[in-house]
């Protein structure tokens, strides 16, 4: 398998606050990583790491191929109201170094809009922000996410605040762009894991890496991250575990 | 004879506050429009204010306090940036430190300065009919650079304000974009400052910008509309200004208030 990315013994820190210790991580082409934890346990910091919005205090970033990451954000209440269309969203994401200052060419407006309809928002193009509806949204930012055909995907926690057609609809959409790229998810909805993820990694200050998408409550309990308990059967359902490490946040 | 001289200099004086006017809300309204959907109404006014710091020590050296105060303005507002990402301390805690900070030293440096400051009510609340022709050209000038500068980068001066970690990651300097377009807010303001004065310029900042929110919510427009709404404002108070004989930069926000007021009631019915 290609390698796409590799982390070695990284360490970050906010200030003098150690969040991350001794990450080592590979992402291989076309993964599906699920990344799951406790809250402050550093998953988003992982990610700030990753996307190059975090410099790590120590190891090193690996990158085996061009650089070219999609981001998906976690929901930002900020931006609600700010007036920028949905055909601007998307757009956004075809920005790159090299082309900041230059004009959007119609090759890439087509192609934005191309996207746009395969994700069925076509009809939004011209519909500011404000006007749409959580899912909608969370459509609007994964076509600029992956707009630029990057080769690794992340999404920081897409199903907050989207209904559960949408959060459906959505890992229906990943599964499908998995097969173009590799994904990194950060989940807490670690039932819908074993369903579309290949492998999990488990951070909360360190990094532990489960080469398959099954593991077990003990497991999970003893890497000392408080999720809801994966179990796995003919109809996927999931246990409810204690949310110990959750109320601390 | 005397009477016919007396109205070409009174012409010339109006026609230079309405140049003065028209190219103030050129200005406010396209950096009004980025301040506003950026939230930075709050450190504009702190630059605002800590730019009578500039004027103050432009009093005290005997230069036009202008000058002084651009470069007193960038500076600081390049400052809060810079600082705010250095150490820990709020943004906010900041302006709020920089706000009267400036000021102080604009008192300080007023009171070393020999005798009264005749001007000085001029800074605080501005007078559109005291505009020189060396402001004329100042206003012109950065009118020419503001509209260059968001005729060429208007898309990635709407995607950074939008969303500036989104750009971080795609490896974008945002630093260096935000400081460049820090320096533009604070040169608009202290150019701008001779109209409306410290204690008002903030308003044609934000004013024009609420009213244009009533008909749009389109980056472009809201620009253009700002400036249709900042020039009729404008030339209301200004006329309001001669017969009623108010200052000017009172009168014109008063204007630009009244404006919004119908506005809006009239939207909202509607």
């Amino acid at each position: 398998m290609k390698k796409l990315l590799e982390l070695k013994s990284i360490y970050a820190a906010y200030e003098k606050e150690e969040i991350l210790k001794n990450i080592n991580l590979t992402v291989y082409d076309k993964d599906f990583i699920g990344i799951i934890g406790p809250n402050g346990g550093g998953k988003t910091t992982l990610i700030k790491v990753i996307l190059g919005l975090l410099k790590p205090k120590k190891g090193d970033l690996i990158f085996h191929q061009p650089r070219n990451i999609g981001y998906l954000p976690q929901f930002n209440v900020k931006n609600e109201k700010f007036p920028i269309t949905v055909f601007e969203i998307v757009l956004s994401g075809l920005t790159s170094k090299k082309n900041i200052f230059k004009k959007i060419s119609e090759k890439e407006k087509k192609k934005a809009l191309e996207l746009m309809k395969e994700m069925g928002i076509i009809e939004l193009k011209n519909k500011v922000i404000g006007d749409l509806s959580g899912g909608q949204k969370q459509k609007a930012f994964l076509c600029r996410a992956i707009v630029s055909d990057p080769s690794i995907l992340i999404l920081d926690e897409p199903n907050t605040f989207v209904d559960k057609k949408f959060q459906g609809e959505m890992y229906n959409m990943l599964k499908e762009l998995n097969k173009r790229m590799a994904i990194l998810l950060i989940t807490h909805d670690i039932g819908i894991l074993p369903t579309i993820i290949k492998t999990i990694a488990c951070v909360n200050v360190n990094l532990i890496y489960h080469n398959s998408n099954k593991i077990g409550n003990e497991e999970l309990k003893s890497y000392n991250c408080p999720v809801e308990l994966i179990a796995h059967g003919k109809i996927p359902h999931r246990v409810l575990a204690e949310h110990k490490g959750e109320e601390n946040d | 004879m005397i009477d016919f001289l007396f109205e070409i200099f009174r012409y010339k004086f109006f026609i230079n506050a309405i140049f003065a006017v028209v190219l103030a809300t050129i200005s406010c309204g396209i950096i009004g429009t980025y301040i506003v959907n950026r939230d930075m109404v709050f450190i504009s006014g702190g630059i605002t204010h800590a730019s009578f710091g500039g004027i103050g020590i432009g009093f005290f050296l005997g230069i036009n306090p202008i000058i002084s105060a651009a470069i007193f303005a960038v500076l600081s507002s390049i400052g809060i940036e810079y600082i705010s990402e250095k150490i820990e301390i709020t943004k906010d805690s900041l302006i709020g430190i920089l706000w009267s900070f400036g000021m102080a030293i604009g008192i300080i440096f007023v009171s070393f300065t020999p005798g009264y400051a005749p001007n000085l009510m001029t800074y605080l609340f501005g007078n559109v009919l005291t505009v020189s022709d060396f402001d004329l050209k100042l206003m012109l000038g950065l009118n020419i650079i503001l509209i260059i500068v968001f005729k060429l980068f208007l898309k990635e001066i709407i995607f950074i304000s939008f969303d500036e970690t989104y750009l971080k990651s795609k490896r974008i300097p945002t630093k260096l974009i935000n400081y460049c377009l820090i320096s533009l807010v604070a040169l608009t303001i202290v150019i701008n400052i001779k109209i409306v004065g410290i204690i008002l310029v903030i308003s044609f900042l934000t004013i024009p910008q609420a009213i244009a929110a009533i008909f749009s919510n389109n980056y472009k427009e809201l620009i253009i509309f700002s400036i249709i709404f900042g020039f009729l404002g404008g030339i209301l108070g200004l006329i309001a200004s001669y017969f009623l004989n108010i200052p000017s930069g009172a009168s014109i926000i008063f204007s630009y208030i009244i404006i919004f007021g119908i506005l809006k009631l009239i939207k909202k019915k509607l």
